[in-house]
């Protein structure tokens, strides 16, 4: 009897689609343009693209953080809370509003203004990319290719068809945004930039953008070719205004890594400044998908970072 | 203390039994064929289909000119293909195949292809219940063969085109031989015969002259407790015929050995001695390379098996603890004494060999509870055994003896008969109440399916959104099992495969947890997040369908130049 129970209670508490679009309306009706939604549990997450999918850009589905939204959604399963609820002092913080529909709960995170000053991964279209191979640097050309992969499992990531193309004969050396399935399967919004050979870099840079106080950076491998965790790291170096302000070796097994990094040195207050990105990889670049996300921001928010 | 002979409560069993048994395989039969549409092929399945069409050639071959069939070449052609598993129950495919073919049998195609697995199911019902009467009597044997087809995980197996359940049957038939060989020799013939048909099977089937030897050691030493009159023959007559006649029928069943014989054996253990790992998510990891995690096909029993039946089972092996303890641990624990066949010795190590071999961390589990379901039937056997226990505890007390017996058994059924109606069609993405049902082994991060056979129920969106045909990108799913839908005549002749994602007009993600690689893809190739549909099984996502905005688009301008059309029709 315990199991019947049991069985029927599970059953009872599997949201309908009513539930579904009442929690989605009441979203859509209240949403601002610098909201994101999540979803609790994870595995949900095609249900709630479903309904809201209209309002989760890619750079939202693959988040790395929530920096860049001044309020947090979450449509709620089972009691639970989003792996990117915010904490503070090591605790979830307690939901600004939540309101229920059956076994649907919909709370809301009050983040405060984001700190995201400009996005560097949403904006590389804009920015000037070169490849440097035995001491010679040459310019990537943005084109917008024929082809983009067919896709599938283990075929790695898909690039959009407008991209850097860095050597036509070697279609990984590109600078495109798109996003990755980093270690933990987890999408992962972000420009593919992968080192070319051992002494040679690719650069992307930014000019006369905003500084602010701080970049943090992300930097993940294509999951496939990280998780056997056998082979030589790779780098992400980032300078401003032609200085390093600081890197990112990848360590096979380090996942989606991040790092703060200031970007004014020695006491300046730069307002504008140009930003370069450079990824290479000093042993072996072979099998290093590499993907970086980096927003440029201010003053630390106090949650949701 | 209660001091019980163990098979005190079997029985010799006769053709009231046989009838039972053949009434049981039936009516399983009949209700795998009714349910079997509503699974979608399988990958594995698909493979299988490609090899019983060239078993099926050669057949015909054969029948035409046996001489030429007979050639190296003619074997090659026929036999080669998916050479690494044995033939015979691709050679049974393929008989169920031409017959359907020549005699228009079956209502669907996929039907002459899954038969003889769905036999092969019918056939383990009957046998269990015959094994189980034998050892702990009728009852126990009805309920075993009742609860073993009740289990949402061989519920879903049996329905396949594949050796999973055969398998099954075989060990299961192999065990009893080896069984009745014990007091009876000329069993031990059967037994050659059914281990040369479990070899003929698949690979597991390897193991079980080793689990038979240390039975029959463990028999041989309990013997001296018994009167002299009353041993058993001490001979292995079991192991002659098992290494006599059941290599001698493998090597017949399977042409491809025909030529190259030690070279292509060879071949054959090695592929499966140094198989490749495959994915498998487990407690939220995802595991692809050893080591792997020991505990895994216990928890995934406890998650799968109906939890009733699991502890009626655990039950049984504590009352009967005392049967299969080794000598020194024996004087600790009551209940039951051994028999001189010591065949708890027997039925345990039988049941758990299969779990300990997945459990060493380097056996591959890609293939989920599928690999272990050998050790089942014993489970419910012994899950049989704690019913005929608990009835007839509630006899002694004075309102139990008003319940009929069969009463407790079927309410005791009651759970696992609801797991599997509900499990029904996704027997594979199916968690029982201890995992939490569906959703709660999603929380867990527990595999949630594989082989892609959800294709299967997403073909009434695919045949509503393509109405004009298309293409489909079919993740998971296997050429041969989309074409199996299009043959069924459940999805529309012209919506057609596509193996590239940015192309595509829908593209379809099984969710497993490796496959959120094809997810994102689609979300760049697509520049959309937003499925236009979603399969969910207890609200948890199984299959997620994207279109492509420019089919969108397209679709779009159709159906207003339709509008446009009819409008000026009207108005004419």
């Amino acid at each position: 009897m315990i199991e019947l129970i049991g069985h029927v209670n599970v059953r009872a508490r599997v949201p309908s689609d009513a539930h579904w679009t009442a929690a989605s309306d009441y979203i859509r009706a209240n949403f601002d343009e610098d909201d994101t939604i999540g979803v609790a549990p994870a595995w949900a997450d095609p249900t709630l693209r479903y309904h809201l999918g209209d309002l989760i850009p890619l750079s939202h589905a693959a988040r790395s953080d929530l920096a860049s939204a001044d309020r947090f959604w979450v449509v709620s399963l089972r009691g639970q809370i989003s792996r990117y609820t915010p904490h503070r002092d090591g605790e979830p913080v307690t939901p600004d509003h939540i309101e229920r529909f059956g076994p649907v709960s919909v709370l809301r995170y009050d983040l405060g203004a984001s700190p995201v000053i400009f996005d560097l991964t949403s904006h590389v279209d804009e920015a000037t990319v070169s490849i440097t191979e035995n001491d010679e640097e040459k310019p990537c050309r943005w084109s917008v290719a024929r082809e983009r992969g067919r896709g599938g499992l283990s075929t790695n990531t898909i690039l959009p068809k407008g991209r850097f193309r860095c050597d036509p004969r070697r279609d990984w050396l590109a600078v495109a945004e798109t996003a990755i399935e980093d270690l933990d399967l987890q999408p992962r919004h972000c420009v593919w930039q992968h080192p070319p050979n051992r002494d040679g870099l690719v650069r992307t840079v930014y000019e006369d953008v905003p500084l602010g106080e701080r970049i943090v950076l992300y930097t993940g491998i294509y999951y496939e070719h990280e998780r056997t965790r056998e082979r030589p790291p790779y780098s992400v170096r980032v300078l401003v205004d032609g200085s390093e302000v600081g890197r990112l070796d990848h360590e096979d097994g380090d996942g989606w890594a991040r790092i703060e990094l200031p970007t004014q040195l020695h006491g300046t207050r730069k307002e504008r400044g140009d930003i370069a990105v450079e990824v290479f990889a000093e042993v072996n670049p072979h099998f290093k998908s590499a993907c970086w996300s980096a927003t440029v921001r201010g003053p630390r928010r106090e949650v949701g970072e | 203390m209660s001091q019980e002979v163990t098979r005190s409560r079997g029985v010799i069993t006769g053709w009231r039994d046989h009838l039972i048994g053949l009434v049981l395989a039936t009516a399983y039969v009949a209700l795998l064929l009714g349910t079997s549409t509503a699974i979608g092929m399988s990958r594995d399945e698909g493979f299988y289909v490609t090899a019983t069409h060239a078993y099926a050639r050669w057949f015909e071959k054969l029948a035409e000119d046996p001489t030429e069939a007979l050639t190296d070449d003619a074997i090659d052609h026929g036999w080669t293909y998916n050479h690494e598993h044995p033939a015979l129950i691709k050679t049974l495919f393929a008989w169920s195949y031409l017959a359907n073919k020549h005699f228009d049998i079956f209502d669907k195609e996929s039907m002459a292809y899954r038969f003889p697995g769905m036999l092969s199911a019918g056939l383990l019902l009957w046998l269990i219940y015959i094994f189980g009467a034998r050892v702990f009597g009728r009852e126990a044997g009805l309920f075993a063969a009742l609860a073993y087809g009740l289990m949402p995980r061989p519920f879903y197996h049996a329905h396949l085109d594949c050796f999973d359940v055969p398998i099954v049957l075989m060990l299961t038939w192999v065990t009893y031989c080896y069984w009745r060989s014990l007091t009876r020799r000329r069993w031990a013939v059967m037994l050659g015969i059914a281990f040369g048909a479990a070899l003929a099977t698949k690979h597991n089937s390897w193991v079980m002259p080793g689990i038979f030897l240390i039975h029959f050691i463990w028999m041989r030493r309990g013997q001296r407790r018994f009167p002299q009159a009353a041993r058993l023959d001490g001979a292995p007559w079991w192991l002659l015929a098992m290494v006599i006649i059941g290599p001698v029928l493998f090597l017949l069943s399977w042409p491809w050995l025909y030529h190259d014989t030690m070279l292509r054996i060879g071949a054959y253990v090695r592929f499966h001695v140094g198989h490749v790992y495959y994915n498998m998510a487990y407690f939220g990891h995802n595991y692809f390379q050893p080591p792997f995690p020991v505990a895994f096909p216990f928890v995934l029993t406890l998650f799968t098996v109906p939890l009733t039946t699991l502890v009626l089972c655990v039950l049984a092996l504590v009352f009967r603890a005392r049967t299969y303890a080794p000598r020194f641990l024996s004087r600790f624990v009551s209940g039951a004494t051994p028999d001189r066949e010591h065949t708890d010795v027997l039925l345990v190590g039988v049941l758990l060999a299969p779990l300990v071999i997945i459990a060493l961390p380097s056996s591959p589990i890609f293939g989920g509870t599928k690999h272990w379901i050998t050790g089942y039937p014993f489970l419910a056997m012994y899950a049989g055994y704690a019913v005929t226990r608990v009835v007839d505890r509630l006899k002694t007390f004075e309102f139990g003896r008003f319940i009929p017996r069969f009463a407790v058994s079927a309410v005791l059924l009651l759970p696992s008969l609801v797991e599997s109606e509900h499990s029904h069609p996704y027997g594979l993405s199916h968690y029982t109440f201890a995992a939490g049902g569906v959703p709660g082994a999603a929380d867990y991060g527990m595999n949630r399916q594989f082989w892609g056979f959800t294709t299967g129920s997403v073909v009434g969106f695919l045949n509503e959104r393509l109405k004009d045909g298309g293409s489909v990108y079919i993740c998971d799913t296997v050429g041969e099992a989309w074409n199996m839908l299009q043959k069924d005549g459940r999805l529309a002749q012209n919506i057609r495969v596509s193996w590239d994602i940015t192309r595509a007009d829908l593209v379809l993600v099984h969710h497993e947890h490796h496959f959120a690689e094809v997810d994102i893809q689609t979300w760049v190739a697509h520049g959309v997040t937003q499925p236009v549909h979603v399969l969910e099984y207890d609200g948890v996502p199984l299959v997620t369908i994207y279109e492509n905005p420019r089919s969108k688009t397209q679709r779009e301008q159709r159906r207003q130049r339709l509008q446009r059309a009819a409008e000026a029709t009207t108005t004419k």
